[in-house]
């Protein structure tokens, strides 16, 4: 991989290291839940919530290190977030490994 | 004219009476009870969101009721008024099901499945009287539409004759 791409993992880590926080990803092939790191962004609509409060936002938009993650997310996948449960609805992979996770209540 | 709220809730209500939507509606809530997550909105500033936001924040699966207008006019010689009303859909996570219930399921129980507004099973929520005063429906539409991070949902419009001016 290129320098840049380097970099950009750098960054990712650097970012997700200062501002993630530890959500839980149930991949539907059965391997187990796994701890990973998450960064909440902001939505395409504010709610009332926060995201996994209690009474969590419903849509969550999660940018995580995508090629980080064994087996990597894919739609339907479960991502629980302080206890709320979310189904992944959709991914937008980057061209440098990163991913937004789109995430809706379920 | 009659109050359309109330009918929102009677719409819920017969809906809640199709037998296989209402499972495809149905989850454990937080405390592991069974909730149908079939349910109305009223426009109740303090008490619900804005329409946009509820329809955003729907969780999978669920479905809303919303009236979102009334025309009126001189239709025939004893409906002048037609109601109106947004059916929004999500459907459930289907990774992993064998049988997952999709869009197109949904919308053909909708049509077809047996209401049992009186108890027992009866006709479709198409050729049922939802609430006094009403005329069986108009036959209903569904549309595709995507949500605001693209993803699918569908909407139907349900449009219900008032039998004279009550």
């Amino acid at each position: 991989m290129s320098a840049f791409g380097a970099h950009f993992r750098m960054l990712n880590a650097a970012v997700l290291a200062a501002f993630g926080i530890p959500v839980t990803f149930t991949p539907q092939d059965g391997s187990g839940a796994q701890q990973i790191t998450g960064i909440i962004q902001k939505p395409a609509m504010g709610e009332d919530s926060l995201p996994g409060s209690i009474l969590g936002a419903a849509v969550v938009r999660l940018f995580v290190q995508f090629t980080a993650i064994a087996p990597a997310p894919q739609h339907g996948d479960a991502i629980t977030i302080n206890g709320v449960a979310y189904v992944v609805t959709d991914l937008d992979v980057d061209t440098q490994g990163g991913a937004v996770l789109k995430l809706r209540i379920s | 004219m009659l109050n359309t709220s109330a009918v929102t809730d009677a719409i819920v209500t017969a809906l809640k009476t199709i037998t296989d939507l209402a499972a495809a509606m149905t989850v454990l809530d937080a405390t592991g009870a069974t909730a149908v997550r079939i349910t109305a909105f009223h426009y109740l500033l303090g008490q619900d969101h804005r329409l946009a936001e509820a329809v955003y924040a729907m969780p999978a699966p669920s479905m809303l009721v919303a009236w979102e207008g009334s025309k009126g006019g001189n239709f025939d010689g004893q409906t002048i008024w037609k109601h109106r009303w947004g059916i929004y859909y999500r459907m459930g996570n289907a990774a992993g099901l064998a049988v997952p219930v999709g869009y197109e399921d949904l919308w053909a129980r909708t049509c077809n499945g047996a209401t049992a507004v009186a108890g027992a099973a009866g006709p479709n929520i198409r050729n049922i009287q939802i609430a006094d005063g009403l005329d069986i429906m108009d036959t209903p539409s569904i549309d595709h539409a995507l949500d605001e991070d693209l993803v699918d949902r569908f909407k139907a419009v349900f449009i219900i004759p008032e039998i004279g001016d009550n």
